[in-house]
């Protein structure tokens, strides 16, 4: 391909909404669950890879490099909407690890297994719907730090810097959206 | 040498165990293998992982799903979208 090549045409820019808007969409409802939320989040993405169009090198697939400019938005969004909380000592003392300790270190009660297998579960279609809904039930930061830690398994380092919260606050989140899954999920599966 | 079950159930929900010193990693393992309750909660926090794991390969399915009842842009959006690419093109 010639070197003047306009990057419009190479990229097929006027394929995009067509071909990727569906796709990063949902991607974007995932993650933020306000429908008008994801849909100005998607707009936003297109608008950024426009401008850095020069940039693109074509070494990852143009899906793959639209929802890595989406997922920083996403993040963006989150980081502005909610308010930074500083957290104090004691409540971090308080949540780390499922366990309550004594002072000398020992735990007081025994963790409680899941009440289902998750291998098992995600065989069945219904459950992917019941574990949507949990995941919608969560506050955005928390669903966000989710996704971010345990699908995209981006360190946690960089987590903490693009959210703008601490390491502490990171791992409280983290700990809060598991249980909060977890008792969402053994009610909606469960009984079901 | 020996860790607290706090200290265990600490690493273990920080999922820091790449990090760790060998001798570290050792005295952890040591630890969750002979505590029948840092055993159990280490197996939930492996749980969780697998979950996560199901739940990745799960969602590029959906994400690529384009039956007519999973969400899509509307119209009228795509119109929008599709004029500001085209837009910028020609600035």
């Amino acid at each position: 391909m010639p070197e003047t090549e306009d990057p419009h045409v190479k990229y097929e820019t006027h394929l995009w909404v067509e071909k990727y808007g569906d796709y990063l969409y949902r991607f974007a409802l995932m993650r933020l669950k306000d429908p008008q939320v994801a849909e100005d989040t998607v707009q936003e993405t297109f608008l950024a890879a426009l401008k850095n169009l020069h940039q693109f090198d074509g070494r990852v697939d143009v899906k793959y490099w639209l929802r890595g400019i989406l997922r920083n938005k996403s993040v963006d969004y989150v980081r502005k909407s909610v308010r930074r909380k500083e957290l104090q000592d004691e409540q971090v003392q308080e949540v780390v690890g499922q366990l309550l300790f004594k002072t000398s270190g020992i735990p007081t009660s025994r963790p409680k297994d899941w009440a289902f297998d998750p291998d098992a579960a995600f065989a069945q279609e219904e459950f992917w719907e019941a574990f949507k809904g949990c995941l919608d039930a969560l506050p955005d930061q928390s669903r966000l730090a989710f996704h971010l830690k345990m699908v995209d398994e981006i360190p946690t380092e960089e987590i903490c810097k693009e959210l703008d919260i601490s390491d502490n606050y990171l791992w409280v989140t983290l700990h809060r959206a598991r249980a909060q899954l977890k008792t969402c999920l053994e009610s909606k599966w469960s009984a079901a | 040498m020996f860790l607290t079950c706090k200290q265990v159930s600490n690493h273990l929900s920080k999922e820091d165990y790449a990090k760790l010193s060998p001798f570290r990693k050792f005295t952890l393992k040591f630890h969750v293998l002979i505590c029948p309750i840092c055993g159990k909660y280490n197996k939930q926090v492996m749980k969780f992982q697998d979950l996560a794991r199901n739940f990745r390969k799960k969602q590029e399915d959906y994400l690529e799903d384009d039956r007519p009842e999973s969400p899509h842009l509307n119209e009228e959006s795509k119109k929008r979208m599709a004029e500001l690419i085209d837009q910028d093109k020609s600035s």
